[in-house]
């Protein structure tokens, strides 16, 4: 009897063993690969821009005094900007256009690149009389149709120290 | 079976006895405060016969401080600055640290626990781990405040005056639907000398003579610039960009020269019509405090 209960049992953990082992998996599809330096060529408009002070948001405090949008007080619903490629993928010409000269913290037109920051890819916008390095504050698909680029102010004390940053929300034009 | 009792009660008292503890001081902290850790190894065999004793620090569910294994140290090999300092002679060991700054981390990556345990050089030896509740750091409501809490003067900054948080006897202001700001900036010339410079209200005379100087304004009206967004709710801002807004490096007698640098500015909340506005009546107990900001640099 308990000869006949082992093998019964021994070929029931083989034959879910079995079952599982073949059972196929379906993953989704990966989708549109992402290209910074595809997605940022063309027309783009601005959204809204987002403040947000790293310092309360380090403190961990209430969302009402971590960020504010700004996008309302000053006139960024009429700005644009043109990415234009400048033959390679990685380098080329940027304009934007501010009619009601809203804060925009960088050059308003010039020449922009792709570094390598040690880690993330960064732009570098460098006008006639200045250069910013700009993040991008996330990844999207050219498909999206959303651009979305950081700009920080920082503390150089030793080492970066980031207490405000601006994310400018594009959609394309 | 007389033989295991007698073990296992002299295992318990010896347990007891010779429990290895912790405390931290003060007992209630932030990730921001600093506190001294004292391990009591009395009785122990760690930390006896003069042998040195390390703090091996983490966040519980998180990492472990950079210092435990930075420069190629780790728990076979404890970093020298992780080394405690003995008390006297005994075998109590202290270490003293800010929970921010030992582990590299923000308030908010900390959380609510710190942990550590103490070991010997070469980790042949530790206690048991040890976690201590780390308080959060408190936002607390004011009348007025500024966002972003450091800024530049040429960033985006919004003054905010929180009515509801007015006191009872500025109920001028307090029943206002039109709120205005009155500021004025301190600042340092790039050759070091100091400025003062203020803008124009509602009724400002235009008077060279007292050492300011009131741009913007030849007749009596509303500067509109200085008119604060009503936000909803009570709360009203009014939003500039210091280098901007107090025209540094245009051209004028009082405006401060190019390159200067703002180090403080004052901004004081006020209904349309200050009293101090000649030929008006002005609204008595109007005023709000004055409040100054410094500007990062």
């Amino acid at each position: 009897m308990k000869k006949i209960i082992t093998t019964c049992l021994t070929a029931f953990i083989v034959l879910t063993l079995f079952t599982v082992s073949c059972k196929k998996i379906s993953y989704s599809d990966v989708g549109e690969s992402i290209s910074l330096q595809k997605n940022l060529i063309g027309n783009w408009k601005l959204d809204s821009i987002i403040q947000v002070d790293q310092t309360a948001v380090d403190k961990g405090f209430p969302a009402l005094v971590q960020r504010l949008n700004i996008t309302p007080l000053f006139a960024y619903n009429t700005v644009t900007v043109k990415f234009t490629d400048g033959g390679n993928g990685s380098a080329g010409t940027y304009a934007f256009t501010n009619p009601g000269n809203a804060p925009l913290f960088v050059a308003t037109s010039g020449n922009f690149s792709f570094f390598d920051n040690g880690g993330s890819e960064r732009l570098k916008l460098a006008g006639t009389n200045r250069t910013d390095s700009i993040d991008f504050a996330k990844a999207y698909r050219a498909s999206d149709n959303k651009l979305a680029l950081r700009y920080n102010r920082a503390f150089f004390t030793g080492t970066k120290k980031v207490f405000v940053y601006y994310d400018f929300n594009f959609s394309r034009n | 079976m007389k033989k295991i009792l007698f073990l296992m009660s002299m295992v318990l008292a010896g347990s007891f006895a010779f429990a290895q503890t912790a405390s931290v001081s003060p007992s209630a902290f932030t990730a921001e405060d600093q506190i001294t850790i004292t391990f009591d190894l009395t009785g122990q065999s760690l930390g006896s016969g003069g042998e040195d004793v390390y703090i091996w620090g983490f966040v519980p569910g998180c990492c472990g401080s950079p210092l435990n294994d930075q420069n190629g140290f780790g728990f076979g090999n404890s970093n020298p600055v992780a080394k405690c300092t003995r008390i006297g002679t005994s075998q109590k060991f202290t270490y003293t640290l800010t929970p921010t700054t030992y582990m590299n981390k923000t308030a908010a990556q900390i959380g609510a626990q710190f942990g550590c345990l103490a070991k010997n050089q070469n980790g042949s030896k530790q206690t048991a781990d040890f976690t201590f509740a780390v308080d959060p750091l408190t936002f607390t409501p004011s009348v007025f405040r500024a966002f972003p809490s450091k800024f530049t003067q040429d960033d985006v900054v919004t003054f905010f005056l929180d009515k509801k948080l007015l006191d009872a006897s500025k109920s001028a202001l307090k029943a206002a639907t039109e709120i205005y700001a009155y500021t004025d900036i301190d600042y340092v010339k790039p050759d070091g000398s100091g400025g003062f410079f203020q803008v124009s209200q509602y009724c400002e005379p235009l008077d060279m003579g007292d050492g300011n100087y009131y741009p913007g304004q030849t007749t009596t009206a509303d500067n509109v610039a200085l008119k604060a967004k009503d936000f909803g709710n009570g709360l009203y801002g009014w939003t500039i960009i210091p280098s901007k807004f107090f025209r540094i490096g245009d051209v004028g007698p009082k405006f401060p020269p190019a390159g200067s640098r703002i180090t403080k500015i004052k901004v004081h909340f006020r209904t349309r019509l200050s009293p101090y506005c000649p030929f008006t009546t002005g609204d008595s107990g109007s005023l709000g405090d004055s409040f100054g900001f410094p500007v990062s640099q």
